[in-house]
């Protein structure tokens, strides 16, 4: 059984190696056609012919600066971060080897709020262009240690969930705390945008500190896939087979710093993607952890883009914080969850 | 020992407690004679110890009355970002809207705004003390209803007046052209924020001889637009306030946006100071006169 698992991948036939790539490739159709779709949808109706001309148009017209500076960065941002998220969960999940972790849930998302927040309210953002995300990466990147230490290695799920509350709770405190010593009337009514994520008009300035982080993040994230198919046998297994467990820890806990860090530096904390999207693909990539990473990154994009969407549709009034709608989603299925692992282990 | 001198105390309180109701009953009948003698007499009442709790009516206050009758104003009345006055109110009492601030001031007159604090006002009311709630100005007409009312309790109906008459001179002098063909403008805050229809901003974008966005778009009072819904709209002039001094708050990156800052490029910006216009004033003709200014620079009239 052990040893199926493990070899599969490198001993698959031609027609094994094409079903691999099916799942992939129907996600990226997906995340296409949703990107394309994502450039209509706003309050300002954009034809088609419109936004043809403003995309390849360099006229300054009205529908010009619509698209381009706030529909593209926004859906290439939902993008972004859905992957990151749908990444940093199905690798948390890997690492922790606990179906629960999910960075929302556990209070790395709720950190990097916390670190965006000092950082943004001090004016440190401002005086440094990577401020901004720096901040929530080191936010992201305390918690997520401190849950390694706390719950890391032979933790039970309910121990892990327990400091994530208290991470989440704690953090959001701060949080709340910060926001009301700025002496700006408007920090303390900002709370919500930190709390519950949004993506309304982010800029390519936004994208581009973003993305500065989160590249990185993802190279770090993915390369511990391998170990995580190892680690899947048990650590000892995997220190058997020759990975060093404490390396892997530290790339996954600095990648998920960076990914998420940046993600939610600029859109807020975004809950349950990283959650969902990996519990709904694991089964169709027969429970590989290294196959569920990049399936994840882009199965993420397209909840996010969906979501995004779906939010820019609920005219008119006041945009609906994106956090809202995935917790909507999400908190039912995290309650299914907890369900049939009850049922699971007694 | 110490259960009696805690009755004993206890007993003194209460005794204290019912002298001050005896006095508020006294007052209570005094402020009636007084309001009576509003009512009925020829002679106006003159209110010497004025109490106002509302930035609004603590401007037009000092605009009617010498500083010695006025006995508190609102905290707010001495920040310069909010109020025309900020640099003339040192040495005079500032209060929070707290009850306690206002009663041991006995004042004989107390105004507030219809958002001031309601507890309070009630409170001060049932102790008798003569209270005046002044409804915030939604347009320019308003401005003139609010400065004659305050006239008329203060026994300044004269100075009133002569501080309509002022503004509206220079109201006068500022009207654009009749006719269609107005620049369109649109006032944008933080957040997205903006003026539309029924608005004290939209009265007054409309007396600079503009054509308010912000109603053609279908906001009543104030509402927020979608970014989106801002670039299509395209003015001619942008109306913001920066002059204030800013920590930073995501509300401002509205401000910033690169859309912003393309859509700027076709438009004129015009900043007018948020004291000028928070409140319905005489000073509100400095808003017009301000709008009026950059209406001429679109449609290139001669300036004056």
């Amino acid at each position: 059984m052990k040893e199926a698992g493990l070899s599969r991948p490198l001993a698959l036939p031609m027609i094994g190696v094409d079903r691999a790539w099916r799942l992939p490739l129907a996600l990226a159709t997906l995340l296409a056609l949703l990107l394309a779709g994502s450039l209509f949808a706003g309050p300002v109706a954009v034809g088609p012919r419109e936004l043809l001309g403003a995309l390849l148009g360099r006229n300054l017209s009205v529908a010009e600066i619509i698209v381009w500076e706030l529909r593209v960065p926004r859906t290439l941002l939902a993008a972004m971060i859905g992957a990151s998220l749908g990444l940093a969960g199905a690798v948390l999940q890997g690492l922790l080897r606990n179906p629960l972790a999910e960075p929302g849930l556990i209070g790395v998302s709720a950190s990097a709020a916390l670190g965006a927040v000092i950082a943004f309210y001090t004016g440190f953002a401002a005086a440094f262009p990577l401020g901004l995300p720096l901040g929530g990466m080191v936010g992201a990147g305390l918690a997520v240690a401190l849950l390694m230490i706390l719950a890391g290695r032979q933790g039970s799920t309910l121990t892990l969930i327990l400091a994530g509350v208290a991470v989440n709770s704690f953090a959001g405190a701060l949080t709340a705390l910060a926001l009301n010593l700025s002496p700006n009337p408007y920090a303390a009514a900002e709370i919500i945008f930190w709390m519950m994520g949004s993506l309304a008009d982010r800029s390519f300035q936004h994208l581009g500190v973003a993305a500065a982080l989160t590249i990185p993040g993802w190279l770090l994230l993915i390369s511990v896939a391998r170990s995580l198919d190892a680690l899947s046998l048990g650590e000892d297994a995997a220190t058997s087979l020759g990975f060093d467990l404490q390396a892997v820890r530290w790339r996954a806990v600095l990648g998920t710093a960076l990914a998420v860090g940046a993600a939610v530096s600029v859109s807020g904390v975004i809950g349950f993607v990283g959650l969902v999207v990996p519990h709904l693909l694991r089964p169709l990539v027969g429970y590989q952890p290294a196959r569920l990473l990049p399936v994840s990154a882009l199965g993420g994009a397209v909840l996010l883009v969906a979501t995004d969407i779906f939010v820019r549709m609920l005219a008119p009034g006041p945009e609906l914080k994106i956090g809202v709608v995935t917790a909507l989603i999400g908190a039912p299925f995290f309650l299914i969850l907890l369900l049939r692992l009850r049922a699971t282990s007694p | 020992m110490a259960r009696e001198a805690m009755r004993g105390f206890g007993s003194a309180l209460v005794r204290r407690l019912r002298d001050r109701r005896g006095l508020g009953f006294r007052a209570g009948a005094l402020a009636l004679a007084l309001i009576a003698l509003t009512i009925s007499g020829p002679a106006e009442a003159r209110p010497e110890r004025i109490a106002s709790m509302n930035l609004c009516t603590d401007q037009i206050t000092l605009a009617l009355v010498e500083r010695e009758r006025v006995a508190s104003l609102s905290a707010l009345v001495a920040q310069a970002d909010y109020s025309n006055a900020a640099d003339d109110v040192a040495g005079i009492r500032l209060n929070h809207g707290l009850s306690e601030e206002i009663l041991p001031l006995e004042p004989d007159f107390v105004v507030a705004g219809t958002f001031s604090a309601q507890p309070t006002v009630m409170l001060l009311s049932r102790l008798g003390h003569p209270t005046l709630v002044v409804d915030f100005a939604r347009s320019i007409d308003d401005v003139r209803t609010n400065v004659r009312t305050l006239g008329g309790a203060f026994g300044e109906a004269a100075r009133a007046e002569a501080l309509i008459e002022a503004m509206d001179g220079r109201l006068a002098a500022a009207a654009g052209p009749t006719g269609s063909n107005r620049p369109t403008a649109l006032y944008l805050q933080p957040n997205g924020y903006t003026a539309g229809g029924d608005s004290l901003i939209g009265d007054v974008i409309g007396h600079a001889g503009l054509t308010n966005l912000g109603a053609e778009a279908g906001i009543s009072g104030h509402g927020r637009l979608s970014m989106e819904t801002l670039l299509a709209l395209a003015p001619d002039i942008l109306i913001t306030d920066e002059s204030r001094d800013r920590a930073p708050a995501l509300a401002y990156e509205i401000l910033e946006h690169p859309a912003v800052t393309a859509l700027l490029a076709r438009s004129i910006r015009v900043q007018v100071p948020t004291r000028l216009w928070i409140c319905g004033l005489p000073a509100i003709a400095e808003a017009v006169e301000l709008l009026a200014d950059a209406r001429r620079r679109v449609t290139g009239e001669a300036g004056s």
